[in-house]
């Protein structure tokens, strides 16, 4: 019983060690995207209705699976966006109905646009900035790549729908499709 | 009065046990510590992010994603990594490491210079991976010297040569040509 005790210190401890390993690493690309997503959160203007206290998050969503979400589970993610806080959460597709309308961005990975679409009404009227990759219609803002470089592409009708304000530091580094 | 042999095997087993003790103990409080230097590691965060967060947006969007920091060393001249993939070197530590280490495996033998000093060999890290730690928060530039411009810096010994920088260094007054800076996209 003893020995036991011993080792479960001993895995407790190494689990400890683990813990305060350097993060898991993730490719440049997703790293990246994750900066851009919370400049989308820096520089968007979401409807005053929209946060009903001066400490609501300002919430980033992603629907499926993205090593996007090893970048802001880091240590080194931002925790404040616009003066209030900053959060990043993972949704369970089968929760998306009621979540997804909670969160201000929603990034939707190329394998859940399915899940997307029939959400789309919900969700302008709930002022969420849906991004997508570029494989995809529905997103307010699509990511790509061009010359090796991540960009992303603002259609600026589905903002103005959405009630959506885009800052001037996103519009002039995106391009605008009308 | 001396302890019996049974008072002795006695006492040695309680000291034992009281070692043992001592080191179950230590490990349980290293394992509490190492929870709570992670606790304070997360909440001590900054607001704004760190590493690649601190990027602005012009920059993230000026990072190459499919470029690999290594390039063919075929040609004679000097390769600069450009400071957009030092950003990606630097907000990508395993890409950093492995630069120097895939560097190791094919280009052995190749001497590593900071500032202009040699520091070591590729074929005998001398603590490449410290250095690349220290280095990563004091880089400039990386200079690789190829064919003609190596063997001046090394004076004939060697076809490649690594020059870290971490400080502006005037030019050398005694470089025996124009050193023209070629950049590889």
């Amino acid at each position: 019983m003893k020995h036991l005790r011993i080792l479960l210190l001993i895995a407790i401890f190494f689990g400890a060690v683990r813990v305060r390993a350097d993060d898991k690493s993730t490719s440049i690309e997703y790293g990246v995207k994750a900066v851009v997503l919370f400049n989308f959160a820096k520089y968007v203007r979401w409807p005053d209705a929209t946060f009903t206290a001066p400490n609501q998050p300002i919430r980033v969503c992603m629907l499926g699976k993205s090593a996007v979400a090893d970048t802001f589970n880091s240590s080194e993610a931002p925790t404040e966006a616009q003066g209030r806080p900053f959060t990043f959460q993972q949704l369970d597709a089968a929760k998306i109905k009621e979540e997804a309308p909670k969160c201000q961005i929603l990034y939707v990975v190329n394998t859940e646009y399915s899940t997307l679409t029939p959400l789309l009404p919900d969700l302008q009227k709930a002022h969420v900035l849906t991004v997508t990759d570029e494989d995809s219609d529905n997103g307010i803002i699509s990511f790509l790549i061009q010359n090796g470089k991540v960009r992303f592409r603002i259609r600026r009708e589905a903002a103005e729908k959405a009630g959506l304000e885009l800052g001037s530091q996103l519009l002039k580094l995106a391009i605008i499709e009308d | 009065m001396a302890p019996s042999p049974q008072e002795a095997r006695h006492g040695g087993h309680r000291a034992c046990t009281r070692i043992g003790v001592l080191i179950v103990w230590s490990l349980a409080l290293l394992a509490v510590l190492g929870g709570y230097v992670t606790t304070v590691t997360a909440e001590g965060r900054s607001p704004n992010g760190s590493g690649i967060f601190s990027l602005s947006l012009a920059e993230a969007l000026d990072i190459r994603v499919d470029a690999s920091p290594l390039r063919d060393l075929s040609e004679d001249g000097i390769y600069l990594i450009d400071r957009h993939e030092l950003i990606q070197l630097r907000s990508q530590p395993q890409a950093w490491q492995s630069f120097f280490s895939l560097g190791r495996e094919t280009l052995s033998d190749v001497p590593l210079l900071v500032d202009g000093e040699y520091f070591g060999n590729f074929s005998q890290p001398r603590d490449v991976a410290a250095l690349t730690r220290d280095l990563r928060s004091r880089l400039v530039r990386i200079e690789l010297f190829v064919g003609d411009r190596a063997r001046w810096w090394s004076k004939g010994e060697y076809d490649f040569v690594i020059n870290v920088i971490t400080k502006a260094t005037p030019e050398r007054s005694d470089d025996p040509g124009t050193i023209k800076e070629e950049r590889r996209s």
